[in-house]
């Protein structure tokens, strides 16, 4: 119920109820994150109280002891005995402090150690469940924007959850016991020091909407950042390519200024509030002070009662007054936990049916009707593509740039689903959307155009969906794209590092140690996107006929425009436009080309 | 990774207080300003006890309401001068404090774009994204306007030890028997916050690292079906980083704590000393009240003290990191062309001269070796070889994105290193092997490299490069977002992107490393005759496997393992019946190709050149 009573406490400006989305956000995140900590912060929370307790003697004894001191000074009583002396001015105060040295260090620690590992798991499972997202999601976003999430907003939880929030809902706790403290020394003060609260509530209010508001924005602002530098930093060369550095500085710029400018705004709102906040506490401390003082002048009041009550009352306010202060931090808190659950909440494929596959897979794919787009208003990509591949057949793909090659190649493994009307594909009979996506893919594996290399080895690189992989496929697999003699002549070998932008590596390599990557695997079936295309005619010659052997009997799907390539396989499918317009024997198909040494036309 | 022997930490390191010092600067009128509100708030919030005292005094001499107005109205009025001038102070410092931010952002990405590629080869994006965002905001915390109360709170504990001193000497001397302690104290923490906190940075680094990498590869973890290892291993990751993180708060708050005890220690040790010296009659016991009234101001900055060290070890910690990047030796001469030849820039249409280039990336492996090449003003030259042969890597350095570790490459005599950057790459037009598409309409990225392009050149270079139907295609045509988050392309569509891109910049000079490798053969051919035209008598370089592409070349050169081992025109070297070109083109263009490309082991390093060939002599 924590998060419930910070909201409650931030969120009476944007007038939401408790059973608005934001909230019931916010007690879902809450039940799953904090619950198991309840008791523990209850605990902490309570050594927080007795800490603040322990503060509260200390005025009273002060007082004491100077209306002791005064009436000894007027001559009224006798001499202060050593004894009370020593228990009140000193042994009670010690004890006191060092109480409140341990109490306080314990409730800080643990809140320490809470806060972080709420912010551990709550970091987990975000990335879990990033991992659960499919494609397509993350085609519509931008890689910084979701790093922001994990990163930034997280940390702005974290920055709030520490021993501070502990220790102003330990102050507010104790504010409500002050008020009783207050009550017992002047009821007439202690009444009209309430009046003050309202005062507080009023000033909070006003300014807490456009708050609210404005943390939104940074917290946006602050993950544009994140997004523009993630892309650029990662484009570096063809910044360096085009000579635009300058250009990019100046497109940088405005960037930064706009979240300074949030970020100002935001501080001119906080710091106005904060402001009032003081003045209220400041005025009224002020206003009862002199008040006091004509009650004592009256008689009505000893000096040291006002001293103690003048020092109560600066506990009652403080927390209220440092409340409005932290308010900015809440309401970044409350933005970033909103950025949180939105990606939390963000809707998964149902994990409808998880059919294992059997121990051996023929390989045997049918397309029945398969019809596909990326996105509910875009243009079809792939329209009504029927095929029938057997098992252990090559079928080459060919067809103009954005026919939807490499669309068909990533629907097998199922990297993207089917919309309800797009047809079925079978994998050895059974439909793909039923069967266990991992075992799926494992069975079905996608070199992709792109030869994308992380951080890493190239040993790791190269296992990197075969983790188990000995030494003699690791050779065999190096061998088949013809690298094997290029990693010996590396001094480190398989351990030798590649870079995130695999500069160490030139383009061919990259593309070969990705088709390596997924040679390892031995699936049954293989989906080989241009894989090549970096390659020399001679190296590709080769390359082409060690995959040929590598697996016998594996399905294979080959997209390629070299002709050579094309006629290597045992079909042909050309594509245009999505739809499959002719399909054949290669060199039947190609007959025509190949006498006159023209490329496959189209159509 | 790369050993770089530029990489060694630089003796240079300027130091953080100097570096604050300079992005501070900027804005002294405003530090100024909250010095003085922070000044007056000090001063004014020293005078409320005072008065309270006064107040209370006068009142328990009960000598008549009137007496009390005057201290009343005072501090009446010292709350809200105080309340104005603290809060004033803080929002100043804010300000400040987000400026502060803005600029050292501003400063680090500028100096990103100096920064030589070797560095960001050997630099995951995601440490660099770490550096400026989160390194960056912890110097945010440490430029507020806490740290400048802090700062005046010692003046006014100064104040206030010596107002003590003055009442009562044994007071004072009480304050400073605790002074020891807390140097031991502050002595024992603040290195050690320092250690840790560089551990939490660098685990924080490779945590960004992680995610960066991943989400832009998403595909590869879900083709691999290898989320539950992906899932472990972050899992593991921010488990290392929990334990540092864990490690420096517990002794922040170690720190704090211990601080906090002494000051309490102290205060009642001051009350209860004082009131002794009351007993004794040596004190009055308005001094008394005024006394446990300042004890707080004496030592609850000193808490504060410790909660500053605190931060300024981490900001000192996040400022090293940065200062990998700011202090980093950029051996950048065009300051000094500036001077030498002022009117002179890059003459675009000179001959170009490869003389002795050598070049690794890594001391023990060369990539490069002993390359050697005259290319007269606009001809065409292609350059072939088997993969690896260091093709891209010529280019680089053509493009001065690496420096060459021997030799040199001269422009009409002048060494490339005398030009000008900036000069140097406005007149180069390069489609490299992968081609980034920026996140931003499909017109910005075909004017990528000619800001001031008009969408007539726009049309006209998407046109020539196959764009312009498929941009028709798009839902928002030109203006049709694409890039990361945008609309889908493929690999080919963007390859023709890119294309589009030297189209409209028209460059003198233009490398096209396999820029066509993407593209199916009718487009390819139709690019082709586009590029034709644009290219010619431009001098262009081509890589390209497809020896169609490269028949109507001037130059070939033919490069294996590092060097050149064929130069010629097509005809020459396809007469040399046992040179590498020949075996290369017997393969692509063999009716049954296959047979003869057979699985050749392919001559390891040749030294000497194959008889017949135009080769410049490589000396002994």
């Amino acid at each position: 119920m924590i998060l419930i009573a910070i909201w409650m406490i931030a969120a009476a400006p944007t007038k939401n109820s408790i059973s608005s989305p934001f909230a019931r956000r916010l007690a879902k995140l809450e039940a799953a994150f904090l619950r198991p900590y309840r008791g523990q912060i209850g605990i902490a929370l309570l050594a927080m109280l007795l800490q603040s307790l322990l503060l509260l003697p200390l005025p009273m004894l002060q007082g004491r002891i100077i209306d002791r001191l005064v009436q000894t000074a007027d001559g009224n009583n006798g001499n202060i005995s050593l004894t009370w002396f020593l228990t009140f001015a000193a042994l009670i105060p010690l004890t006191c402090v060092l109480g409140r040295l341990a109490l306080s260090w314990f409730s800080s620690g643990r809140m320490n150690h809470i806060s972080l590992q709420f912010v551990r798991a709550l970091t987990d499972s975000l990335h879990r469940k990033l991992q659960r997202l499919p494609l397509a999601y993350f085609d519509r976003q931008e890689t910084g924007q979701l790093m922001a999430r994990l990163t930034n907003d997280v940390g702005t939880l974290l920055i709030f959850l520490g021993a501070n929030s502990l220790q102003l809902a330990a102050d507010l706790v104790l504010a409500m016991g002050i008020t009783v403290a207050l009550l017992l020394l002047s009821w007439p003060l202690a009444l009209m020091s309430f009046a003050a609260l309202p005062i507080f509530f009023w000033n909070h209010r006003r300014f807490a909407k456009r708050i609210w508001r404005l943390s939104h924005e940074v917290q946006a602002q602050t993950a544009g950042l994140y997004a523009i530098l993630s892309e650029r930093i990662s484009a570096i060369r063809t910044i360096r390519c085009f000579g635009s550095e300058a250009r990019e500085l100046s497109e940088f710029s405005p960037h930064l200024d706009r979240q300074t400018e949030r970020g100002k705004q935001s501080l001119r709102a906080t710091s106005l509030q904060s402001l009032a906040a003081v003045l209220i506490g400041g005025l009224a401390t002020a206003l009862l002070v002199c008040l006091a003082a004509v009650l004592v002048e009256r008689g009505s009041l000893t000096t040291g009662q006002a001293v103690a009550f003048v020092a109560y009352l600066g506990l009652l306010y403080q927390p209220l007054v440092r409340l409005t202060q932290f308010y900015g931090g809440i309401a970044a808190t409350l933005a970033a936990v909103d950025r949180i659950t939105e990606l939390l909440d963000e809707p998964e494929p149902a994990p409808c049916h998880n059919e294992r596959l059997p121990r051996h897979v023929r390989g045997e794919l049918r397309l029945q009707n398969v019809s596909f787009r990326y996105r509910s208003e875009s243009p079809l990509v792939l329209q009504g593509i029927n095929l029938r591949v057997r098992s252990g057949m090559t079928v080459g793909l060919y067809g103009a740039s954005g026919s939807g090659k490499s669309t068909l190649l990533s629907l097998l493994p199922r990297l993207y689903d089917l919309p309800a009307d797009g047809g079925r594909i079978l994998l050895d009979g059974r439909d793909i959307a039923t069967l266990h996506a991992a075992e799926l893919r494992r069975a079905c594996v996608l070199v992709p155009q792109q030869a994308r290399l992380f951080e890493g080895t190239i040993r790791f690189n190269l296992t990197y969906a075969a983790r188990d992989a000995d030494q003699a496929l690791i050779r065999r697999a190096l061998e088949a794209v013809d690298l094997a003699d290029f990693v010996d002549s590396l001094p480190q070998g398989l351990e030798t590092w590649v870079g995130e932008r695999g500069a160490s590596l030139s383009g061919g390599q990259r593309q070969r140690l990705a088709l390596a990557r997924g040679l390892i695997t031995r699936p049954p079936v293989l989906l080989l996107d241009d894989c090549t295309s970096a390659l020399d005619a001679q190296t590709e010659a080769f390359v082409r006929r060690q995959v040929a052997e590598f697996q016998p009997n594996q399905t294979r799907f080959v997209v390629s425009h070299k002709l050579e390539t094309l006629l290597a396989t045992d079909w042909l499918v050309v594509l245009d436009q999505g739809r499959i317009i002719r399909q054949g024997e290669p060199r039947r198909m190609l007959a025509d080309e190949l006498a006159t040494g023209h490329s496959p036309v189209v159509g | 990774m790369f050993a770089d022997p530029l990489a060694k930490r630089n003796e240079r390191i300027v130091s953080p207080w100097l570096r604050l010092a300079h992005l501070l600067a900027p804005h002294k009128t405003r530090i100024f300003l909250a010095l003085g509100l922070a000044t007056l708030a000090c001063l004014f919030s020293l005078a409320a006890p005072l008065l309270v005292e006064q107040l209370l005094v006068r009142a328990a001499n009960q000598h008549g309401l009137a007496v009390l107005v005057s201290p009343a109205l005072m501090l009446l009025a010292v709350v809200i001068v105080q309340a104005a001038s603290s809060t004033g102070n803080s929002w100043l410092l804010a300000t400040v404090a987000l400026d502060v931010v803005r600029g050292l952002r501003r400063q680090l990405y500028e100096q990103l774009q100096r920064m030589p590629l070797a560095w960001f080869d050997r630099t995951p994006t995601g440490a660099i994204m770490s550096r400026l965002m989160e390194d960056v905001s912890v110097v945010q915390s440490l430029a507020s306007g806490q740290t400048l109360v802090t700062l005046l709170d010692i003046s006014t504990a100064v104040a206030a030890a010596a107002w003590l001193v003055s009442r009562s000497w044994k007071l004072a001397a009480v304050v400073l028997c605790i002074v020891p302690f807390y140097v031991i104290v502050f002595r024992l923490f603040t290195r050690r916050i320092h250690a840790k906190t560089l551990d939490v940075r660098t685990q924080l680094d490779r945590v960004f690292g992680h995610l960066k990498q991943k989400i832009d590869g998403m595909q590869i973890v879900r083709a691999a079906a290898v989320e539950p290892l992906e899932i472990s291993h972050f899992t593991r990751q921010i488990g290392d980083l929990h334990q540092p993180r864990v490690r420096v708060n517990q002794l922040g708050i170690a720190f704090s704590n211990l601080c906090v005890g002494m000051g309490g220690i102290g205060a009642s040790a001051v009350f209860a000393i004082g009131a002794w010296e009351v007993i004794a009659g040596r004190l009055a016991v308005g001094d008394l009240i005024a006394a446990s009234a300042l004890s707080g101001f004496l030592f609850l900055p000193i808490t504060r003290l410790s909660e500053l060290a605190a931060l300024y070890q981490q900001a000192m910690a996040s400022f090293f990191r940065l200062s990998e990047i700011l202090d980093f030796p950029i051996a950048d001469r065009t300051e000094h062309i500036d001077h030498q030849h002022p009117a002179e820039g890059f003459v675009p249409a000179g001959r170009i001269e490869f003389d002795h280039l050598d070049f690794h990336y890594v001391p023990d492996r060369p990539v490069l070796k002993n390359i050697s090449l005259r290319i007269e003003p606009g001809t065409k030259v292609a350059i072939v070889g088997p993969t690896g042969s260091g093709k891209t890597t010529l280019m680089n350095l053509l493009l001065r994105f690496y420096e060459p570790t021997g030799g040199a490459i001269r422009i009409d005599g002048r060494s490339l290193a005398d030009f000008s950057l900036p000069a140097l790459r406005q007149h180069l037009g390069v489609v490299p092997q992968e081609a980034v598409i920026f996140r931003g309409t499909l017109a910005d990225n075909i004017r990528y490299g000619t800001p001031h392009a008009s969408m007539t050149e726009i049309t006209a270079a998407a046109r020539a490069a196959l764009v312009h139907e498929m941009a028709l295609d798009l839902p928002q045509q030109y203006e049709t977002v694409v890039g990361e988050g945008g609309h889908p392309l493929s690999q080919g569509q963007r390859q023709r992107i890119a294309l589009a891109r030297i189209f409209c910049k028209n460059s003198s000079i233009v490398v096209l490393d396999e820029a066509t490798s993407s593209l199916d053969r009718p487009n390819e051919m139709l690019v082709q005759q586009a590029l034709d035209s644009l290219l010619a008598g431009r001098t262009t370089f081509v890589i390209a496997h497809r020896l169609a592409t490269i028949l109507g070349a001037d130059q070939i050169v033919v490069m294996d393992h590092g060097r050149i081992v064929q130069v010629g025109t097509h005809e020459e070297l396809l007469a040399d019946a046992g040179g590498l070109y020949r075996r290369l083109y017997d393969c692509q263009f063999a009716p049954h190709g296959d047979q003869l490309c057979d699985p050749v082991p392919r001559s390891p390093d040749p030294t000497t050149p194959t008889a017949g060939a135009y080769f410049e002599p490589v000396p002994a």
